[in-house]
């Protein structure tokens, strides 16, 4: 239910404001229902097939228009402009066991239809006064398939997955009315997990992450006016940053128990080949040519090591 | 705003009996008394036949008149088997010993061996603390959050974000819930490090695929996250001490085996290396953040848990400019057991996040303050019946209010864009065989 007692505004098809409603009573109510179902059928105690379907709506929606999250990022209610979001997920897994259920082995597969998805429309000014001017709405799609292999006991312990998806959008107003990559869409993404007791006392773990760059909107050309360069963007979210991928590696050692007392250090290095992984790729003016536009290309972290002494008593 | 969620989570065996009888109670750890969620019983006759103890560790079994032998069994603990001559509706309580053979070999799924077979949800992943503690992470602070994104289907939103998207949702999608209430932020120092300290932390349930009936409200996915109760045998302390941060766990019994405290707390120190260069020496970047929770049993039929959680981050910029964030939530739950069977949780919520910026080098300084908050109450009632069919209903209603910017100067306040105010409310049904 939105509530009165503040300003809700009435746009045309230009997205200008042609009246505006103040009552203390609801602005609008909207009803929905959410059947939500899992089925599974079970072979054996080692395997099994499941499949299930959810609705879900959501009410508070986070507009953000950059590659990074911000402690700045808007949330907005309903209105009666901005409807609930509604997202449909059908999915489908199966599921073994091996050896004694040493090792989970898993499938799923999902493909998801959103609703009353919302994004700034081109050009749009994040700090008008009135944000459901600058917002358009349209269509979301995602589906995938997961693939997930579990060691659960022994010296050495962990999982490999791997996700193959794509996530889409179609919003009128943006990218001629076509889909879209969104933001987030990833094609390809594995992990790979791994603890090894050595000793008693010594373990070691591993990680290794490797991911398609997110899609992200560059300019495709520049003009000038007046003397100012202003970039020209055409497809939103039409290129892709760098893959990313990185390795990392933690050692604990356990010291001696004490009756009432034990410690242990970790130590850890981040990013352990040091790759430059691109967390933001912006365009400047080539200094020695300004008819020339250079990709700079910003990383953060390269062998981050970090220690740390835990205790207990 | 109004839902009717229903999950239907249909399945495995129909038994009736023609005399039956319930037995039930809380299953706990030994040495510190915590509850063990998802804790499954079954008769040794059939591993198949049985429940799991909910949230707050309780479970409730039917079966028919007769002997048995109770198997009560947990991830990294030792099975305990009961024998039992039902001829009447019993209490159980059992206390569980810890695997001292296993400590260090770890076991990093689920409750029961089998579950991920045997339970009729997917895309469902449980972490287990012991795991999040092996692994390495970026500035050796262990993480809830990056520890979840290296699971098949959850993505990281970019380097060493705790933004995470789940089945190509965005970060906004997931409904993030510490002890029940909902975290609207949940990233400390620009999203290098998560909200969720992980000593305070003894339960992390990821809904990726369809979520129970009783959480609503984002259409991707669910983190479940439960705060330790408190050690309720004996004191206790542990933390750390890193490069950059560190921490301290306080727990301990109020009142022996009834009640317990907790209270957690960390704060980074990078800025102090600031200190020592000149040109950042007026800069701040920090956080802190505090975990409290204590709980209080009236009866063998009453408990009260209060929980608490608040955080800040401050950056400042050569005295010129400021920025400080943050969440602060607080958790009031009450339990009632009405008769064997039914089981009631009344939970009574707040949760804020809010953003200062302060603008403090013209002539005119002024800050600009923006702010989403959350009171919420829920009901739910939870009824095991006969065949082990577990029923829930319940009721959620939650008023929002979001205010997108206020602007302070030294004359006056005004509002940059409307605020608004909204009432969700839903009705629900579930349940589960």
């Amino acid at each position: 239910m939105v509530l009165g007692g503040s300003n809700y505004y009435i746009l045309d098809n230009f997205k200008n404001i042609i009246d505006t409603i103040n009552q203390t009573s609801p602005v609008k109510n909207y009803i929905n229902i959410e059947p939500r179902l899992s089925m599974n059928y079970i072979f054996d105690n080692n395997n099994s097939l499941k499949i299930s379907y959810s609705r879900n709506t959501q009410n508070l929606h986070l507009i953000n228009n950059s590659v990074t999250t911000s402690p700045t990022d808007k949330w907005v209610m309903n209105t009666n402009i901005i409807k609930p979001e509604i997202g449909d997920q059908v999915s489908l897994g199966y599921f073994r066991n091996f050896k004694d259920n040493t090792f989970e082995f898993s499938v799923e597969t999902y493909y998801k239809w959103m609703q009353n998805q919302i994004d700034y429309k081109d050009a749009a000014d994040e700090r008008n006064r009135v944000i459901e001017t600058q917002l358009l709405y349209g269509k979301g799609r995602a589906y995938g398939v997961e693939l997930l292999l579990k060691k659960n006991k022994g010296k050495l312990t962990g999982w490999i997955g791997y996700t193959l998806s794509r996530t889409e959008k179609q919003i009128d107003g943006v990218n001629k009315d076509q889909w879209y990559p969104a933001r987030q869409d990833r094609t390809h993404d594995i992990s790979i997990v791994a603890m090894y007791d050595i000793s008693k006392r010594l373990n070691v773990s591993a990680i290794w992450v490797y991911q398609t760059g997110n899609a992200v909107t560059f300019p495709s050309g520049k003009y000038e006016i007046a003397g100012q360069t202003t970039w020209l963007y055409t497809d939103r979210n039409g290129y892709r940053m760098p893959d990313y991928h990185r390795l990392d590696l933690g050692l604990t050692y356990k010291f001696k128990e004490k009756k009432h007392f034990n410690s242990e250090l970790s130590f850890s290095l981040y990013n352990v080949y040091g790759r430059e992984n691109a967390y933001l790729i912006s365009f400047e003016q080539s200094s020695s040519d300004p008819s020339k536009t250079v990709a700079m290309q910003t990383s953060l972290f390269r062998w981050v090591p970090s220690i740390s002494w835990n205790f207990k008593f | 705003m109004r839902y009717l969620l229903f999950t239907f989570l249909l399945f495995t065996n129909f038994s009736l009996f023609a005399q039956s009888f319930t037995i039930s109670g809380f299953i706990t750890d030994k040495k510190s008394g915590e509850t063990l969620i998802g804790a499954t019983v079954t008769t040794k006759s059939n591993r198949q036949h049985g429940v799991s103890a909910n949230t707050y560790g309780y479970y409730s079994l039917t079966l028919a008149k007769g002997s048995y032998e109770l198997l009560f069994s947990y991830v990294g603990y030792k099975e305990q088997i009961i024998s039992i001559d039902l001829t009447e509706s019993k209490k159980l309580n059992v206390i569980m010993n810890e695997n001292s053979l296993q400590l260090n070999e770890i076991v990093i799924s689920a409750t029961r061996d089998n579950n991920r077979i045997t339970q009729s949800q997917m895309g469902v992943e449980k972490l287990n603390i012991i795991t999040i503690n092996k692994l390495p992470v970026i500035f050796g602070e262990k993480d809830i959050l990056k520890t979840l994104q290296l699971l098949p289907g959850v993505k990281s939103a970019g380097e060493g974000q705790s933004g995470f998207t789940v089945r190509g949702g965005s970060i906004d999608q997931n409904l993030i819930l510490l002890d029940d209430a909902p975290v609207y932020n949940a990233s400390h120092l620009l999203g290098f490090f998560s909200t969720f300290n992980a000593d305070a932390i003894k339960d992390v349930t990821l809904y990726k695929g369809t979520a129970p009936a009783q959480f609503g409200g984002r259409i991707s996915s669910v983190v479940d996250i439960k705060m330790k109760d408190g050690n309720n045998q004996t004191f206790g302390a542990d933390g750390s001490i890193g490069l950059i941060s560190s921490k301290l766990n306080i727990e301990g019994p109020i009142q022996k085996g009834k009640s317990s405290f907790l209270i957690s707390g960390r704060r980074t120190y990078a800025d102090l290396f600031l200190k020592l260069s000149d040109q950042f020496k007026n800069n701040q970047l920090y956080f802190y953040d505090l975990n409290t929770k204590f709980n209080y049993r009236f009866s063998d039929k009453d408990q009260v848990f209060v929980s608490g959680y608040f955080g800040r981050d401050v950056l400042g910029l050569n005295n010129r400019f400021a920025i400080d964030w943050g969440n602060s939530t607080a958790t009031i739950r009450y339990n009632h057991l009405f008769n064997d069977k039914l089981f009631s949780n009344t939970s009574f919520i707040y949760s804020n996040y809010d953003y200062n910026i302060n603008l403090t080098n013209n002539a005119n300084p002024f800050s600009i303050l923006s702010r989403v908050r959350d009171w919420n109450l829920k009901q739910e009632m939870q009824y095991f019946s006969n065949n082990n069919n577990e029923w829930k209903i319940g009721l959620n209603v939650i008023h929002h209010t979001v205010i997108p910017g206020e602007i302070t100067d030294a004359v006056s306040t005004e509002n940059l864009s409307d605020v608004r105010n909204g009432l969700e409310s839903a009705l629900y049904a579930s349940n589960e065989r």
